[in-house]
């Protein structure tokens, strides 16, 4: 199936994102507006660069309020990123105009976590595969039935699901079918938002399947944001690891997951309830809650609760090569002794 | 008719009455009389065209001290067993059949007062969603309060000391301030941490926890898994804990109980289930979970092809055998009674034995 991202043919990267920055500023109470307060600004995604090949999975891993979704609606441009690029192809994406745009989205092409919501309830399935298709011009409406029958049996559906109603299908056909209505506009980049999260460990593992078959047969270009680690692990060929905002360590998954070179990568994999260990560990991997990415910590931003912390954490840290295409912004752990 | 009436007499039938249905399960070591047990217990809602049966026949036991893992995926029954123990079966659902019996004495048909006394006291729930859980419109410490002075009768100053004690307990930083805070100001984690000094509050004899962590992150996730482990040496609780995560019943559970549409498919003590698994949907289970342990060249998980039957119209026999791989014309008149497969190990499956052997 797939090979090692060392071995892959140094092709082009379809996407490439640099140095992207989202950051929201937050409505105003009339009391700190009659104040003049000025207003608070949530910074969501604070300097991310990552790179995306044909027929690689590129894992997107971290906690709630780290940026991750934020991240993928600025690739669909959802939102509006205020710094940094984003280049499909080579071209800016940033930089097209509103025509422009409708062409380059259809490229890229989105699933969500909660198929019950993105499914229109009162539209087939096949009505639903089909519109996407016909609006974009890539069918006409004689091609339109063979078009839907051929990319539901891509998805693994019956040919029967075409007339039926979101409701008539369980939570793993649902899925199947936003899958088989975002490759209807043959995309390059597929961004699956939580797309396994809603669903059970047996129908997970059949989309888990799909979406890794998918990529590698159709070339597609597969960005797998996730908030399970397992998952994670299973699917992807390189991962990056987000913590408020930043991208806290990225690399290929094998090396990522067997030596991770950051502390909260580290915990992260040690919280992460493991069924072949049948025993918990006295303490917990880290204390503390999160901070607010209102009142984002100075320097590093895992600094106020990690372990490894030292004086010099107080300044923001690099993302440092490790070696083999494996970075960590850390500059206690990633060369310490226990690595 | 009321349980309250016959509960003198259930203490010593409770021990000593021969059961017909999964005999290991019924019978504690060393005369240890069980906390809790099931038998038999049936749950059903009505629906058009019949009955959706949620829980269908469930024996199990809950020994002192011990945790009692029930895990399955959703709509497996885990939660309306939970539910069922409480008196909290949503309407128009029931308890159709089975008994429920608590330190010996039968809560199916308990007068709505003596389960108002069992309620929160004796047995206390931890539910999956802190936010919806808590009220919105009143204090955490107004929450806490509430079943201290209820059910064990505090003064309001008492039960305040009390409360500010159990939010420090919990591990909420300056729980002096929080008890004044309203649910919406503190973290999904502090909810949770919050919920669970509501349900340790009466040092009840047994804590329900319903999926207590699936809302939350993995490392908050984690330090509330540590926390309900303290807590369960500190006051000798006995937890039954219920979630559709294998990871996290492996590590936090003594005994699990795997549920596949409203039937308990296999029991057995924690290692045993993952070491030898003894039932075809337990072991499908852990085929298709992912692991962070990363193999090279990737190896693609097994899924369970098909999925679960409809609760209204089950199939015959065993539920699992439209999608068991090791499926016979035999299975459709299984009749889910589990049988001994090893120390305290049961399987529902009776083919078990032949096809599971070195799975």
């Amino acid at each position: 199936m797939s090979s090692p991202a060392a071995e892959r043919p140094a092709s082009e990267p379809i996407l490439e994102i640099e140095d992207l920055r989202k950051r929201f500023v937050m409505a105003r109470s009339p009391l700190q507006w009659a104040r003049r307060q000025p207003p608070r600004v949530l910074t969501a995604v604070d300097g991310v660069s990552l790179e995306l090949r044909r027929g690689e999975v590129l894992g997107v891993v971290g906690e709630s309020g780290c940026g991750k979704t934020t991240l993928a609606r600025c690739v669909m441009r959802l939102a509006e990123p205020d710094e940094g690029s984003i280049r499909l192809d080579g071209s800016d994406l940033l930089a097209l105009s509103r025509s422009e745009l409708r062409g380059a989205r259809k490229r890229i092409q989105m699933v969500f976590q909660d198929p019950y919501a993105s499914l229109n309830p009162r539209m087939t399935i096949g009505a639903a595969i089909g519109e996407a298709a016909r609006v974009h011009r890539l069918v006409d409406a004689g091609g339109e039935q063979r078009y839907v029958a051929e990319l539901l049996e891509l998805v693994g559906l019956p040919a029967s699901a075409s007339e039926r109603l979101p409701k008539a299908l369980s939570g793993g056909q649902r899925q199947r079918a936003v899958i088989a209505r975002a490759l209807a506009l043959k995309p390059d980049v597929l961004i699956a938002d939580e797309a396994v999260s809603a669903l059970d460990v047996s129908i997970q593992a059949q989309i888990l399947g799909l979406l890794r078959e998918l990529t590698d047969e159709l070339g597609l270009a597969t960005l797998f944001i996730a908030h399970q680690l397992a998952v994670i692990a299973q699917i992807s060929d390189s991962v990056a690891v987000m913590y408020l905002g930043q991208v806290v360590e990225q690399g290929p998954t094998a090396s990522v997951f067997r030596a991770p070179r950051h502390p909260y990568t580290r915990a992260l994999l040690d919280a992460h309830p493991d069924p072949s260990v049948v025993k918990r560990r006295d303490a917990p991997a880290v204390a503390g809650d999160v901070p607010s990415p209102l009142q984002m910590p100075s320097g590093c931003r895992f600094h106020t609760r990690c372990p490894y912390a030292e004086e010099r954490c107080l300044q923001p840290p690099p993302l440092l090569d490790v070696g083999a295409g494996h970075r960590a912004r850390c500059v206690v752990l990633p060369f310490g002794s226990d690595g | 008719m009321s349980a309250l009436e016959q509960s003198g007499g259930a203490q010593e039938q409770a021990v000593g009455r021969p059961e017909a249905r999964g005999a290991g399960t019924h019978e504690p070591g060393a005369g240890a009389p069980a906390l809790l047990e099931l038998r038999d217990l049936t749950v059903a809602f009505p629906t058009r065209t019949g009955f959706a049966v949620a829980v269908n026949g469930v024996s199990l036991t809950v020994a002192p001290g011990q945790v009692t893992g029930i895990v399955g995926e959703s709509g497996s029954g885990k939660t309306m067993i939970c539910r069922a123990i409480l008196g909290l079966i949503p309407w128009p659902g029931a308890i159709v059949g089975g008994e429920i019996r608590w330190r010996g004495r039968d809560l199916v048909g308990a007068s709505a007062s003596e389960m108002r006394r069992v309620r929160g006291r004796e047995v206390a729930m931890i539910f999956q969603d802190p936010s919806s859980a808590l009220d919105p419109v009143f204090t955490i410490g107004n929450q806490i309060t509430e079943p201290l002075r209820v059910h064990l009768g505090r003064s309001r100053a008492a039960a305040e000391k009390e409360a500010i004690e159990l939010l420090a307990r919990v591990g909420i930083p300056s729980p002096r301030e929080r008890f004044n805070a309203y649910p919406h100001q503190l973290s999904g984690g502090m909810r949770q941490r919050a919920m669970i000094a509501i349900a340790i509050s009466c040092k009840p004899g047994l804590v329900l926890a319903d999926e207590p962590t699936t809302s939350l992150d993995v490392t908050i996730q984690d330090q509330i898994l540590g926390l309900l482990a303290e807590l369960r040496d500190e006051y000798g609780m006995s937890m039954v804990l219920v979630s559709h995560d294998l990871g996290v019943v492996a590590q936090n559970t003594d005994s699990v109980a795997v549920m596949y549409s409203g039937s308990i498919v296999e029991t057995a003590p924690t290692s045993a289930v993952f070491a030898a698994t003894r039932h075809p949907y337990t072991a499908a289970l852990i085929e298709a979970l992912p692991s962070i342990h990363v193999r090279e060249p990737r190896v693609a998980l097994k899924p369970i092809p098909g999925q679960p039957p409809a609760l209204d119209a089950l199939p015959p026999g065993c539920p699992f055998a439209p999608r068991c791989r090791y499926t016979t014309e035999a299975c459709q008149s299984v009749d889910m009674t589990r049988v001994a497969v090893g120390p305290e190990h049961e399987t529902a499956c009776p083919f078990a034995e032949q096809v599971m052997v070195g799975a």
